[in-house]
């Protein structure tokens, strides 16, 4: 499966579009994780636990939007969106979404 | 202590409350959404921005749809233990779900009046809002919006 | 170019379990993890209560003292004074630390009951006092009270009702409690409760002394009837409910004295005329009034 962000793909043709599919999952660190975000927020840096979470979540969001796209027999997604939005406190949520499409 | 019971018990009915009554809402707004996206399936929603001129009789129009949704006191209080021990929040992923796809409906609606049948370059804006004293959020808004274009040279805009 | 709309299946992006077991498992998860923390930091608490200098404990009980001691009368401060003489006799006997200083009190109510509280600071109720057969038992009293106190039993006490306190200021989510006056709260000294295993060490305690002042423990047996006889018919709320089941003390006793050779009967001494005097004279008196 090809995801990309681009509209067209280069030296490949769309033959159909089967809509909008989307991805989604809100993520939480446990309190352990939260409480030493607190404290690295005191000396700046990396905060490499809320990093991890967002990237594992993104992965997720990923995953969830290709099998949007398989399961309508799409062989690619593409002009790719990610967005993020904090739903509470220690939680992330990642959305991702494109064109489910038929690539030839 | 008498105070103390008197909050278990009233936190404890506040649960119950709003585990039936969201569970109640929920399988009905669920069953709401799919009805309408069977009604709307004719209207295509892509996300992509090319179109070419055999695709529009007309210049396009922009379209919206937004909506709040709140979760339930028992599923906000699940995300809120959940959050403890880390791992997915279950409990919004099913409201961000709902309110997604309802504000794509509620786009879909609007061009449908203007008599368009495909919707492009959609694009869905997320935000918390009604933040409470405790810092947790009760609800979320899920803005949808895209360029309706019609193919047939008839009505609307 | 060809568009279509096909239909996405349910429950991708979100699942459609039941989350009343999710619920279960977290609230049990959560529960366990507040227990623990609240065995954790009582654990803590314990052991770091013996930092805590007595002056300070002195200090915060002085005010309620004298507030629940009221203006005692001559008669009532000579039945304090002969306890303290008898308090001063045995206090070489338990190992107290310099800075520890016992000071007792006499209360004239028919509450059955004594009780030991911040700052070396000990109670005895006329109640008690007259039910008592002699003055080995008053010692055996005075004894489990001292070793309360040697034991900083009551300072432990008391941070751990603070932090109950604090903890369910924090769960209830009350951001108004005022945590400075979490120690100086006057009605958490009135009743102090020791856990059982303090009262079991305050016991062994006690009856070591008890041995090392008469060379026999039958104080204790006499303490022991006298709570037996109380628990049996009156129901009141009185510090003997925290106590280890009478008849348990009582075995206890048994075996230690038997463990150690120490002899269980002995020569018992009375309590002066003029204090049993003081003290039945009240109690004729309150009967009188009743009836």
């Amino acid at each position: 499966m090809l995801i990309s962000n681009l509209e067209i793909i280069p030296g490949k043709e769309i033959t159909q579009h089967l809509g909008l599919v989307q991805g989604s999952t809100v993520r939480s660190k446990h309190v352990g994780r939260d409480l030493m975000a607190g404290l690295k927020n005191i000396f700046g840096g990396e905060l490499v636990g809320y990093t991890e979470l967002l990237q594992e979540a993104r992965e997720e969001a990923v995953e969830r939007m290709k099998q949007q796209a398989q399961a309508v027999g799409a062989n690619a997604v593409v002009n790719v969106r990610f967005s993020t939005s904090s739903v509470t406190q220690g939680a992330a949520e990642l959305f991702a979404y494109g064109s489910a499409v038929i690539l030839r | 202590m008498g105070q103390f019971q008197f909050e278990i018990g009233f936190s404890i009915l506040l649960l119950l409350l709003g585990y039936f009554f969201g569970r109640h809402a929920e399988k009905r707004h669920f069953n709401s959404i799919r009805q309408r996206e069977e009604e709307y399936r004719d209207i295509l929603s892509i996300a992509s921005k090319v179109t070419t001129a055999e695709d529009s009789a007309k210049p396009g129009m922009l379209v919206t749809g937004s909506v709040v949704i709140s979760v339930d006191y028992f599923k906000r209080f699940l995300a809120l233990l959940r959050t403890i021990f880390g791992g997915r929040v279950t409990s919004y992923e099913t409201l961000l779900d709902r309110a997604r796809r309802e504000a794509i409906l509620r786009m879909k609606e609007e061009a449908r009046s203007l008599n368009a049948d495909r919707i492009f370059n959609i694009k869905l804006e997320t935000a918390s809002i009604s933040k409470n004293a405790a810092g947790n959020i009760g609800s979320v808004e899920v803005l949808a919006y895209g360029t309706a274009i019609s193919r047939v040279n008839q009505g609307g805009f | 170019m060809i568009y279509r709309n096909p239909k996405i299946p349910e429950g991708i992006n979100y699942s459609n379990a039941n989350p009343v077991k999710e619920f279960a498992l977290l609230a049990s998860g959560a529960i366990a993890i507040i227990i623990m923390l609240i065995y954790l930091l009582g654990s803590l608490l314990d052991w770091s209560s013996k930092f805590i200098p007595f002056a300070y404990e002195q200090e915060l009980a002085a005010p309620w003292v004298e507030e629940f001691k009221g203006t005692p009368s001559t008669q009532q401060n000579e039945v304090a004074k002969y306890l303290q003489s008898l308090a001063d006799d045995i206090s070489p006997l338990m190992g107290l630390s310099d800075e520890v200083e016992i000071t007792l009190h006499y209360i004239d109510t028919d509450t059955v009951n004594g009780v030991a509280t911040l700052g070396g600071n000990i109670f005895i109720f006329r109640g008690l006092l007259e039910k008592l057969p002699s003055e080995n038992a008053l010692t055996m009293l005075l004894a489990h009270e001292m070793a309360h106190v040697k034991l900083r039993h009551p300072v432990k006490a008391l941070s751990k009702g603070a932090l109950f306190t604090l903890l369910y200021a924090v769960l209830s989510g009350q951001n108004n409690t005022d945590v400075s006056g979490l120690f100086s709260g006057t009605s958490q000294f009135a009743f102090l409760g020791f856990s059982r295993s303090q009262e079991q060490a305050a016991d062994d305690e006690a009856l070591l002394v008890l041995q090392k002042y008469y060379q026999h423990t039958q104080g204790a047996f006499e303490l022991f009837t006298v709570l037996l006889n109380e628990n049996s018919t009156i129901e009141t709320i009185n510090i003997f409910n925290s106590h280890p089941a009478v008849k348990k003390r009582i075995a206890s006793t048994i075996r230690t004295a038997k463990v150690k050779g120490w002899k269980i009967k002995g020569e018992v001494s009375l309590m002066p005329d003029s204090i049993v005097n003081i003290i039945e004279k009240k109690h004729s008196k309150s009967i009188n009034d009743t009836y």
